[in-house]
């Protein structure tokens, strides 16, 4: 019995850092305010209206109280727990990580935690407030996209012997490995405005860019620290997301246009689906 | 109609008695079986010595029959608690002119908990297909009540079709093969000659049409907007399916073109059904429940199929008959990954032992597909738990199977693992740490896979706990216009 607490003690003391510090708490909170830097409407109230100037770049920290107010905290809570147990360089190692599919499926039961995400019933859905008409219509989309992004953290294991991330037998920088991180950018690509302003899609935005990346996890430049490598792909991602949503010619709501939205979902799919056959053919 | 029947207004005072009895037969289940099964014994019921076989001994308790037996005489009490204080449509019409469809209706629990039962401990194939189709007979008074306005003759033909046509196939392997007829008990002293490919594309596809799989989910439409006692009827009917392969295994292994007819049938279902899900979206016909249990079929079907080239696959698949025939008494989506990601997790490993790895990858991306496209508000979705709150023990135990899955895996799992002997071998390389979770090692003792689901389950509570009192914080301090529901006039 002393063993078997000794163990649990153990790994929840591991945890706690992991937790509070980085990769969750701390760093967590920092990626989620730059990820409040995106332009765009509010949630709820403001949905209607799209902020100018000064007030434009701090709008998404100003609406942070009343995100965390309606977000459904169950939800919120676990994805938390998924980013903070990503194996991430520099962050503390647990006794028993969880690997790949565990981690998913944390992430999809954050997903399964949320109030009424895709309902097809005509009453407002907070889940999908911020900007709740475009992302009516594209709920559908939604729940395929998200399936994807499930895919593709999966599809590099398909040629492997198990389920972990780091050690023997790891996904490491493969082929598939690569694939699945361009699926999985493609499919934050899609996520991104909506990210932006609900907190659990943003929590677990960060947890499907942990998941995806772990071919540049792999490799930590020498002069940087294993948080800052994190902390610059991080940026690097919403950068490129942004610049991305620019390019593709957004409307004033911040949104993109609607081919540009299938064509990211579509290049999520394609791209899980050749990294789950390179996989299978073992490159 | 005499006072009783399901989906009558002037129900007896004692119908109580009904769930109150397959409780009891439960807990005669549990006194008298699981202290012999904790040991590793297993033994036959119902002998008749001299009786020409199958008819000598018709029933047998093994690790896998008990835990089975057990389940399915709950869910029927369940079931039957369900409908009939809800006072639902589960009844036939009373015009009906056929005697058969009122004895059915009258005796329905009877039927469902004497044929489930007889399922879980059949020694035979005989035995098994003989409950199977009484358990069926108890599916006729709630789909007949719901093809009600239809001419008598011709929705009494229609639902004999629906429930007892899958079972011919059977009939047919039995009379067409009779050494497949054989019992389903581990061979003596050595290996037993594997079960040939054919015999197990027969099983396969029973088991895909039993279970209401893709692209065999006609009659589940006759679930639509059903009530909730036929609902969760119907999901505990179809997740009992599996078990014919199990019992299979109980006797001998799959051949390898076995393995890889049943894991193709599974696939090809599995990936079927995301298809014509994502195709159709929430505006598909099936509803929410059995959407979701067509995926554990079919995944069973996976599981069960590549256990003879690992047990952890088998594992996983008698997690997901175990857990989905939980989660099909409370369809609840918020229970859906805590109760299964065990058994998919344990599944994938199996699938990458034998190299299957499109399915490990497959699996877990279906049912979330399933769970968000499938609509949950539907009417009639499963939601008895709200009016019935000790259904709420079911996502009791579901939650905990999640939080604290060693405690299934060796109460549970390994015994129905190792009755499988025939088919499948020990369950070696999952350990469980009992503060933390799952592991698995390889032969090298390196470490291939790891659930610590109860320590997920701990930091997720103490993330819950800071979120809350952040929340208030955040709610007393922020600016009023930032607060929660603020007033848009202001």
């Amino acid at each position: 019995m002393t063993t078997e607490l000794a163990s649990f003690s153990d790994w929840v003391l591991a945890a706690l850092p992991r937790l509070f510090i980085y990769p969750g708490g701390a760093g967590l909170v920092a990626a989620l305010l730059v990820l409040r830097l995106w332009p765009g409407p509010g949630p709820g109230p403001w949905a209607g209206s799209v902020p100018v100037g000064r007030a434009r770049r701090m709008a998404g920290l100003r609406y942070l109280p009343y995100e965390l107010s309606t977000a459904s905290l169950p939800a919120l809570a676990v994805a938390w727990v998924g980013v903070a147990l990503l194996p991430l360089p520099g962050a503390v190692p647990l006794p028993l990580p969880a690997d790949r599919l565990a981690l998913a499926g944390v992430f999809v039961a954050s997903l399964l935690l949320e109030g009424r995400p895709l309902s097809s019933d005509p009453a407002p859905a907070p889940a999908l407030d911020p900007v709740h008409g475009p992302w009516r219509a594209h709920a559908h989309t939604y729940a395929l996209v998200c399936t994807g992004m499930t895919l593709a953290v999966l599809a590099p294991l398909a040629g492997g012997q198990g389920l972990m991330m780091t050690g023997e037998g790891e996904v490491g920088a493969s082929w598939a490995g690569w694939l699945a991180a361009g699926a999985v950018l493609c499919g934050l690509l899609w996520l991104s405005p909506l990210a932006a302003r609900h907190l659990p899609d943003g929590v677990r935005w960060l947890g499907w860019l942990g998941l995806g990346a772990a071919p540049v996890w792999t490799w930590v430049p020498a002069p940087l620290p294993g948080p800052a490598w994190v902390g610059v792909v991080c940026v690097a991602t919403i950068g490129l997301a942004v610049v991305a949503l620019r390019l593709s010619g957004a409307n004033e709501r911040g949104l993109p246009g609607r081919y540009m939205w299938a064509v990211w979902a579509v290049a999520l799919w394609v791209l899980a689906a050749l990294s789950l056959l390179v996989a299978l053919i073992g490159l | 109609m005499p006072s009783g029947l399901p989906g009558s207004p002037d129900r007896s005072p004692v119908w109580w008695l009904w769930p109150a009895g397959i409780m009891a037969l439960a807990a005669v289940q549990v006194a008298l079986f699981a202290p012999a099964v904790a040991q590793g014994r297993s033994f036959d019921l119902g002998v008749w010595p001299g009786a020409p076989a199958p008819f000598d001994s018709l029933y047998r308790v093994d690790g896998l029959s008990v835990v089975l037996g057990v389940l399915w005489t709950l869910a029927a009490a369940a079931v039957v608690a369900v409908t009939w204080v809800g006072s639902e449509a589960g009844g036939v019409s009373p015009s009906t002119p056929f005697r058969a469809c009122r004895i059915c209706q009258a005796g329905w629990p009877l039927l469902l908990c004497g044929g489930l039962v007889s399922m879980a401990y059949a020694r035979h194939l005989l035995t098994l297909y003989v409950g199977w189709e009484v358990a069926g007979l108890a599916m006729w008074p709630a789909f007949l009540s719901a093809r009600q306005g239809r001419r008598p003759a011709v929705a009494v033909a229609t639902v004999a079709v629906l429930v007892h046509a899958p079972g011919v196939p059977l009939l047919v392997l039995l009379f067409a093969a009779p050494g497949v007829a054989g019992p389903f008990v581990p061979p003596a002293g050595g290996l037993a000659q594997a079960w040939s490919p054919v015999v197990a594309a027969v099983l396969g596809l029973v088991v895909l049409m039993r279970g209401g799989c893709w692209p065999f989910n006609g009659w589940l439409r006759l679930c639509v907007d059903g009530s909730d006692g036929r609902l969760m009827l119907c999901g505990v009917y179809a997740l009992a399916a599996p078990c014919l392969l199990a019992k299979a295994l109980i006797a001998a292994p799959w051949s390898a073109a076995g393995i890889w007819v049943l894991a193709l049938l599974g696939t090809i279902s599995l990936l079927g059904l995301a298809l014509h899900v994502s195709e159709q979206g929430w505006a598909a016909s099936s509803p929410w429940p059995a959407g979701v249990v067509a995926v554990l079929v079919a995944g069973a079907v996976v599981g069960f199929g590549l256990a003879g080239g690992s047990p952890l696959a088998g594992a996983g698949a008698v997690w997901l008959v175990v857990a989905g025939t939980l989660w099909a008494l409370v369809p609840l989506r918020v229970l859906l990954t805590a109760g299964m990601l065990a058994g998919i997790w344990l599944v994938s490993l199996g699938a990458f032992e034998v190299r299957y790895g499109l399915i490990a990858s497959a699996l877990l991306p279906a049912l979330t597909l399933l769970a968000l496209c499938t609509d949950r508000d539907r009417p009639g979705s499963g939601a008895a738990w709200s009016t019935h709150r000790w259904l709420w023990l079911a996502a009791v135990g579901l939650l905990m199977a999640g939080v604290y899955p060693q405690i299934v895996v060796e109460g549970v799992v390994r015994p129905a693992v190792q009755a499988m002997a025939g088919g499948v071998g020990a369950l070696s390389n999952v350990s469980t740490d009992p503060g933390v979770g799952l592991l698995v090692r390889s032969p090298r003792q390196v470490v291939l896979a790891a659930l610590p689901a109860t320590g997920i389950a701990v930091t997720a509570f103490i993330a819950f706990a800071c979120l809350y009192w952040l929340r208030r914080l955040v709610m007393r301090l922020a600016p009023r216009p930032y607060r929660p529901h603020p007033d848009p006039e202001g």
